[in-house]
């Protein structure tokens, strides 16, 4: 019984003390700055790794080029081992900060190679191809359903009897639910868009009823 | 017999009553939440005014200021801003390249934009936050605009079904009782509200000027906290009422799960 609390208590340290550790992620990040790589140890922004331990390798043989400890605000700095510039090689970059705080970023070679002083010429960063998802633009900009089934029925040949039937139909459909909206609308009064859009869709409508119409009359009917 | 007068009365009536359904918001829209990797170290950003969930745009002039905070340090970046089309309307993008570990807040103030159907100005003002390379200290600081969300969620990394809890700042004291408007980007119209009540959501801001929503899906959801600027605009010699909006938009997502 008494083994079993003492498991039960070395349970809950061990997990009260894993739990910090995963939330302290500790951030390695380098850049690269003529002939230097820079890195940069940090739990966070105003929380900087003193003195971790660094190790630079190739990052497709594991060959160790240099290792190092970052300094008191997590800095460490060096000059692009000319091993690694000679075989055109990534480099991996890990960071240990102590029990379980380890974490590891890479350079590619084409980022010191570009920002070499002078024996590289020109060929620009080219690690900026983002993939660009701008939002695409969506559907028009009209809600009213209403003139939909005039319009296709301007084009279906239809006696006028059914052409009749079908707006009917289709305006009923509507109305109900507008009436009271209507009702809503005219307490609070219509807004001067809106006043010069619906007059707008008037002038349209009344064009294609009377576009509708003059085929009718057209075929005789 | 239907008469064509009955039939323009039914037709007007709906083109009136359409407008009011519709809630703006300002936007600004990044191709990232967050950037993890220096190969697609550059975001993409989208400034707009549009209706978001219904994919209806609205033409926005030139913001009056747009940048982003990083650490403290403001950055202008109203020099970026080129024309775009969002919704098809007039709207701006920009880019933004992250060269350090960091926590970016993009900021945008428009221009008021005058809306007649209901005789005020607008003015969203407008943020998102993106973080860099495991930089995620200071997600909270304000920018500084008069009315603002100070978030109190971290606003990335959230997984859907996360509450959003912001708390609403108007001059830099919290303000009660305010209504807060959620509402989904729902590009290429993806989902189709089931009715009206369900294109904006509301929730209000309590006593201390804090709001919660919890995220039903993916994507990502504008928050907009409504209150009245204590200015008017004038507009033909009329005094015009200013809406002010504090809008913050955070992406939530759902886990990947392990490929079978
Ligand atoms: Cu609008």
């Amino acid at each position: 019984m008494k083994y079993k609390h003492i498991f039960i208590i070395a349970l809950a340290l061990c997990l009260g003390a894993a739990a910090p550790a995963l939330a302290h992620r500790v951030n390695v990040f380098a850049y690269v700055e003529g002939n230097d790589v820079h890195v940069e140890c940090s739990y966070s922004r105003s929380d900087r790794v003193r003195f971790g331990e660094i190790t630079v390798k190739n990052a497709a043989t594991g060959q160790v080029y240099l290792t190092g400890k970052t300094d008191d605000k997590g800095n460490f700095v060096f000059p692009v081992p000319t091993a690694a510039r000679n075989e055109k090689a990534d480099l991996d970059i890990t960071l240990k900060a102590g029990e379980g705080h380890q974490n590891n970023t890479s350079v590619k070679a084409e980022e010191y190679l570009s920002a070499a002083p002078a024996e590289q010429s020109a060929a620009p960063a080219a690690p900026v191809a983002a993939t660009a998802t701008a939002p695409t633009p969506a559907t028009p900009a009209v809600t009213a359903a209403a003139p939909a089934p005039a319009a296709s029925a301007a084009v279906v040949p239809m006696d006028k009897a059914a052409l009749q039937a079908v707006v009917e139909q289709a305006v009923e459909v509507k109305i109900a639910p507008i009436r009271k909206m209507l009702l809503d609308q005219e307490e609070k009064g219509p807004g001067l868009a809106g006043i010069a859009g619906g007059i707008g869709w008037l002038v349209g409508i009344a064009g294609l009823l009377a576009y509708v119409r003059c085929r009718k009359g057209g075929r005789g009917a | 017999m239907v008469s064509i007068s009955r039939v323009l009365v039914a037709l007007a009536t709906v083109v009136l009553t359409a407008a009011p359904a519709l809630a703006h918001f300002g936007m600004v829209i990044p191709s990232q939440d967050v950037v993890t990797s220096k190969e697609k170290a550059k975001v993409d950003l989208v400034v707009s005014f549009s209706h978001p969930m219904e994919g209806k745009g609205m033409n926005m002039a030139k913001p009056k200021a747009f940048g982003v905070v990083d650490g403290g340090k403001k950055t202008d970046l109203l020099a970026t801003l080129k024309p775009t089309k969002v919704m098809d309307h007039d709207a701006w993008k920009s880019e933004y390249t992250f060269k350090r570990p960091g926590v970016g807040i993009f900021y945008v103030v428009p221009e008021p934009y005058f809306e007649p159907a209901e005789d005020k100005y607008i003015e969203h003002l407008t943020k998102v936050v993106v973080p860099a390379f495991g930089e995620e200290e200071g997600w909270d600081e304000p920018v500084g605009l008069p009315a603002e969300i100070i978030p109190l969620s971290r606003p990335f990394g959230n997984y859907v079904g996360n509450v959003f809890t912001g708390k609403l700042l108007v001059d830099g004291k919290p303000a009660a009782g305010v209504d807060v408007e959620v509402e989904y980007y729902n590009k290429d119209n993806a989902y189709t509200p089931p009715n009206e009540y369900l294109v904006t959501q509301v929730v209000k801001t309590d006593a201390n000027g804090v709001f919660t929503y919890a995220v039903p899906f993916a994507g990502w959801w504008g928050f907009a906290a409504l209150t009245d600027a204590p200015q008017t605009i004038e507009k033909d010699g009329v005094a015009k009422k200013v809406e002010r909006g504090a809008v913050m938009w955070a992406k939530f997502v759902d886990p990947k799960h392990k490929k079978k």
